[in-house]
């Protein structure tokens, strides 16, 4: 009768004792999401304190950005004579742009990927003028250049329009 | 410390005098402190039984015990002499009690076999009982006889002291021992000797043959002696106060083992318990660390989505046609352009390749304004000599 206590009690610290080494591990995991997540709140401070000195503007819709941006770079064209080719990075002749919107690293704010490839110059225009033209489209529409190569006789411009 | 030996009438020794007592001087027994003693009276039996378990073993050696000795109650004590053997030793029930009514229990320390006590003086006096010894115990009226061998030891028998001559009991003695334990000596032969406690009468004995073993033991009372320096664990008890100790004994193990549960599972409660407390306090910290990064991921959200164009802004500050220009206003014009490229990380870097006009000469390109810190190699571009120039903007 006793060794059956015994091995009942014995029973019963193991079952006890595995299951505070699984809450154990629980407490665990909860104090590194915890570090994790004080982490991650003390740069979102810094970030908004940061953020709290710019100027604030109503944001865009990223469909009304990305229509700007085909405008202006139609006006930049007509202007300097050159053939600019936007379409996305990924899919160029993509039916919905919508499917390709991604996250930016502005909360709540999308972004696009477009490609533009110049391989059409006049002869008047020389690659300053056109470089200064992207720097135009950049300055008047929320598109942002990310990469700018010239090889050949095209030149590529791949960046990110940012809008709601 | 008071030693007695229990016979027909009781011997009762201080440690130093001895005197006799008879059973029915209750002033003297009812009085007396604390006794260490043994009976004469007992019976004998070596038996082979397995040592373990104990319980197995118990129950082997009183069935063969009662198996001999089934005419009367008997309390039995047993010792371990070999390896699977025990010299089973009984007292008969009415002889205990009658030990017990005369003397308190809580007054006897040991109570013991005649056998054994006899046997301590024996070995404390440096006899070699790997010999059969056959001690011959002059009480005066009377002679106790006991045959030992090793640690086994005969019934004693007491033979009046008529003035008859005791060679021949001696022979019995030793003859009834070998007959019994014949399958448990080690030796063969019948050889023995003779110890007795009284010169004379160890004198009288060595006549009876030619170069008789007799030694003469100069104690009086040697089963007394033996009583001062009993080391067995040996103690004949009332079978009600046995029952009653087994009781206490199981008792004190049964709470032992409950206490030892109860330890074990309070111990695991409270490990469990511990880190369940600890788990509780976690996760409220967590979630209001959690909260509060979702009212940050919030706030930053706003704020992201009200000022993402001033912060773009700041960041458009590089006109990539000016700055291509400068870097192009420095070079030689025997170079021409061949490749060129804006990356950005968390700032400008702009490569341009630069190939020699065919004729033309392959010039150093200065390195002032904004290619001061440019890093310029030498290169081959379409198997002309060229520049590879690198500018961090």
């Amino acid at each position: 009768m006793n060794r059956i206590i015994i091995l009942i009690s014995i029973v019963v610290l193991m079952i006890l004792v595995n299951g505070g080494m699984s809450i154990k591990a629980q407490v665990n995991n909860l104090k590194n999401e915890d570090q994790k997540l004080r982490e991650n709140n003390f740069s979102m401070r810094q970030e908004i304190r940061e953020k709290g000195s710019l100027v604030k503007r109503e944001g865009v819709l990223l469909s009304t950005e990305y229509g700007l941006v085909m405008n202006q770079s139609r006006i930049l064209e007509s202007y300097s004579g050159t053939n600019m080719n936007v379409g996305l990075e990924e899919d160029r002749d993509a039916e919905d742009v919508s499917a390709h919107y991604i996250d930016t690293c502005y909360k709540g704010v999308k972004g696009l990927r477009i490609k533009i490839v110049v391989d059409k110059f006049s002869k008047e225009t020389d690659m300053g003028t056109v470089l200064d033209d992207i720097h135009e489209l950049e300055k008047n529409t929320d598109f942002m250049a990310s990469e700018i190569s010239k090889d050949n006789n095209n030149l590529i411009v791949k960046g990110e329009i940012y809008g709601l | 410390m008071n030693y007695l030996l229990f016979n027909n009438d009781i011997l009762i020794s201080d440690g130093v005098n001895v005197r006799r007592v008879d059973k029915n001087d209750k002033d003297t027994l009812g009085f007396i402190d604390k006794v260490d003693l043994c009976v004469v009276d007992v019976d004998v039996l070596i038996a082979a039984a397995v040592e373990i378990p104990i319980e197995k073993r118990d129950s082997i050696l009183v069935r063969k015990f009662k198996e001999l000795y089934q005419h009367e109650a008997y309390i039995i004590q047993d010792e371990r002499i070999d390896n699977n053997l025990f010299q089973v030793i009984g007292i008969k029930e009415q002889r205990v009690r009658e030990v017990y009514s005369l003397i308190p229990p809580e007054k006897i320390g040991s109570f013991i076999p005649y056998g054994i006590a006899l046997r301590n003086t024996l070995i404390n006096q440096k006899f070699d009982l790997d010999k059969t010894v056959v001690f011959v115990d002059d009480l005066g009226a009377e002679r106790l006889l006991t045959v030992f061998d090793g640690n086994k030891f005969s019934r004693t028998r007491l033979i009046a002291n008529n003035g008859e001559d005791l060679m021949p009991e001696i022979r019995r003695s030793q003859i009834d021992f070998y007959k019994k334990n014949e399958e448990y000596l080690s030796k063969k032969k019948t050889e023995f000797i003779i110890v007795v406690n009284n010169q004379s009468l160890a004198f009288e004995i060595s006549k009876n043959e030619e170069k008789l073993p007799v030694e003469y033991l100069n104690i009086a009372y040697p089963a007394l002696e033996g009583l001062k320096d009993n080391k067995t664990e040996i103690k004949y008890r009332l079978p009600e106060e046995i029952l009653k100790k087994r009781k206490e004994s199981e008792l004190r193990k049964n709470i032992t083992t409950l206490l030892l549960s109860l330890f074990m599972a309070t111990l695991g409660l409270l490990y469990f318990l511990y880190n369940k407390v600890e788990l509780d306090i976690v996760r409220s910290k967590t979630d209001l660390t959690r909260k509060i990064n979702e009212q940050l991921n919030e706030q930053l959200g706003l704020i992201d989505r009200e000022t993402y164009h001033e912060d773009l802004k700041r960041q458009k500050r590089l006109n990539y046609g000016i700055a291509y220009l400068a870097v192009l206003n420095l070079i030689p014009a025997s170079y021409e352009v061949d490749s060129f490229k804006f990356t950005k990380s968390d700032h400008w870097d702009f490569e341009l390749s630069l190939s020699t006009v065919e004729g033309e000469t392959f010039d150093p390109i200065p390195k002032a304004r904004i290619l001061k810190s440019a890093d310029i190699k030498d290169i081959f571009v379409n198997n002309q000599p060229g520049k590879r120039l690198r500018i961090i903007l």
